[in-house]
């Protein structure tokens, strides 16, 4: 924390985007070594900056990666909804669906189909919220670990990944005016 | 959705400033010109503010009592702002159903705000800030409540009346929630439409699809949008209603710094997180550039040497409270914070 008092949040003038809401978000599978419990973590970036993230234990024990990636994902949609009423009304409507980046391909393919069905059937409510949102509200979309933002709220990472990262959440050097 | 406003701003106030040397009691206080001065002026603006009336405490009824609190003001620099006596009732003794019933009121979340500026970063808006003075003595009452006359200020030969209290004071439980619902009425007269998901933002559109937005939290109000005549229309409205100081472009809010300029807008907290290095007597403390040790992992420590709990728990307060600049440091604060019922060495 000392050698990094200088930094913060830089929402652009200028950005890529445009005024489109992106969201990532990311599991820590059974993260804690006490309970065994995973933690969900989600970044939403507006005008290149991180505008919302949490960093949260999960409230049940997921049995495999895929199924707290799915409640992670759950827990960031539920935000999703409620950002996107928010920025309605300040003019900022989204025209299209929101974008989820997810890094775990099966948990995508959860939310588009009722695969696997034995394995997954105790997280039956989020199942229902995620796939009907992913009708029109959100989409989920894969990306590559590298990419993946949301892993800067659930690990702890090594030097060049986590500067890149935090490059990426748009927290650099303010500017003393 | 919100918390708390007393919550919040208690929480606050132990965030973010300490002073020493302030009298504690009126005794101690009534010495000093200063203090008397400071007294004198907070019982003026109650008086204008028509915030009570002297009567006979009606049986069956129970008084309130009200203490003094002084608080010296520093500004930026760290100087003397000014001397500040404040009349608060004593709040704790109030009785769910008797003395109040609803006590809730919105503050507005950080995630709206951010939100709010970095919309306004891409449109080129400015964001300006005003504050409302002594905004709880605004909140009008529902409840019949009397609380004793102030030390120092009884009237004269009528010492066994009590006040009625027409509009709030600080302290009273019903306070914030009325201050909110009096500002928030207030707005809707001002034609703004509050927005459902989010009470404490208010949006106004204007003719050819002008734009204004504002957010309140507690007595500040953060405000943007397309049209600056709009913002002259709604400061005079506000003026008229209560007493406002205008603090002009946003540059410093909650402890939060803000920059504006050309390539958008900074957020930063870099005033109050040397304060809380200074606080845990870490400013000489060698520094890192990475928070976390790759790959670590912190497990609950039974055997461990415990440190003090409270410290402990104040830092991981103070961090996160840092985090609404720094979503980088959310990791390891999330990570500390679950062992703050025992904390040991290894959690430092």
């Amino acid at each position: 924390m000392k050698g990094s008092v200088n930094l913060g949040i830089h929402y652009k003038r200028k950005a890529a985007g445009d005024e489109r809401l992106m969201a990532y978000s990311d599991s820590d599978y059974a993260g804690d070594q006490d309970d065994r419990r995973s933690t969900s973590g989600y970044v939403f970036m507006l005008s290149e900056g991180a505008v919302a993230w949490s960093f949260k234990k999960q409230p049940v024990v997921s049995l495999s990666t895929t199924e707290a990636e799915f409640i992670s994902a759950a827990h960031c949609a539920c935000q999703a909804v409620w950002m996107r009423r928010v920025l309605e009304k300040i003019d900022c409507k989204q025209g299209t669906h929101t974008i989820i980046h997810c890094d775990n391909m099966s948990s995508i393919k959860l939310a588009k189909n009722p695969i696997m069905h034995g394995r997954s059937k105790h997280i039956d409510v989020r199942f229902h919220f995620l796939r009907e949102l992913c009708k029109g509200v959100i989409e989920l979309k894969h990306c590559n670990t590298q990419d993946q933002i949301a892993d800067i709220m659930t690990k702890a990472l090594k030097m060049d990944t986590f500067e890149k990262l935090r490059g990426l959440l748009g927290v650099c050097e303010v500017p003393t005016e | 959705m919100g918390a708390n406003i007393a919550e919040e701003e208690e929480t606050q106030n132990m965030v973010l400033y300490t002073t020493a040397g302030d009298p504690h009691t009126y005794e101690e206080a009534e010495k000093d010109q200063q203090w008397r001065a400071a007294m004198d002026n907070e019982i003026a603006a109650i008086e204008r503010n028509d915030t009570w009336e002297l009567t006979v405490l009606p049986n069956n009824s129970r008084k309130i009592g009200v203490k003094w609190i002084y608080k010296t003001k520093l500004n930026e620099k760290g100087e003397v702002d000014k001397y500040k006596a404040r009349l608060v009732a004593k709040g704790y003794a109030q009785q769910h159903g008797i003395d109040y019933t609803e006590v809730f009121a919105p503050a507005a979340r950080w995630d709206t705000i951010r939100m709010v500026l970095a919309i306004a970063a891409q449109r080129k808006w400015k964001v300006y800030q005003l504050d409302v003075k002594s905004a709880f003595l605004h909140g009008k009452l529902d409840e019949d409540v009397y609380v004793e006359q102030p030390l120092g200020y009884e009237k004269k030969g009528e010492e066994h009346k009590v006040l009625k209290l027409k509009k709030a004071l600080y302290g009273l439980k019903q306070a914030p929630r009325a201050w909110f619902s009096r500002i928030e009425t207030c707005f809707v007269k001002e034609g703004f439409a509050r927005c459902p998901s989010e009470h404490t933002l208010f949006v106004k559109i204007g003719e050819d699809k002008k734009i204004m937005i504002v957010c309140i939290y507690v007595d500040d109000l953060v405000f943007t949008g397309s049209d600056e005549r709009m913002f002259a229309d709604f400061k005079a409205s506000m003026k008229r209603e209560f007493d406002m100081t205008d603090l002009g472009k946003m540059k410093f809010f909650l402890g939060v710094e803000v920059v504006q300029n050309d390539e958008g807008i900074y957020l930063s907290q870099r005033k109050y997180a040397l304060e809380v290095l200074e606080r845990f007597g870490l400013e000489k403390a060698n520094s890192v550039r990475n928070p976390m040790i790759p790959g670590m992992k912190l497990m609950r420590n039974e055997d461990g040497e415990q440190v003090d709990v409270t410290q402990y728990k104040q830092m991981v307060g103070s961090l996160m409270y840092l985090s609404i600049t720094r979503p980088d440091l959310m990791f390891g604060i999330g990570l500390i914070s679950r062992y703050m019922e025992k904390p040991t060495t290894l959690h430092m």
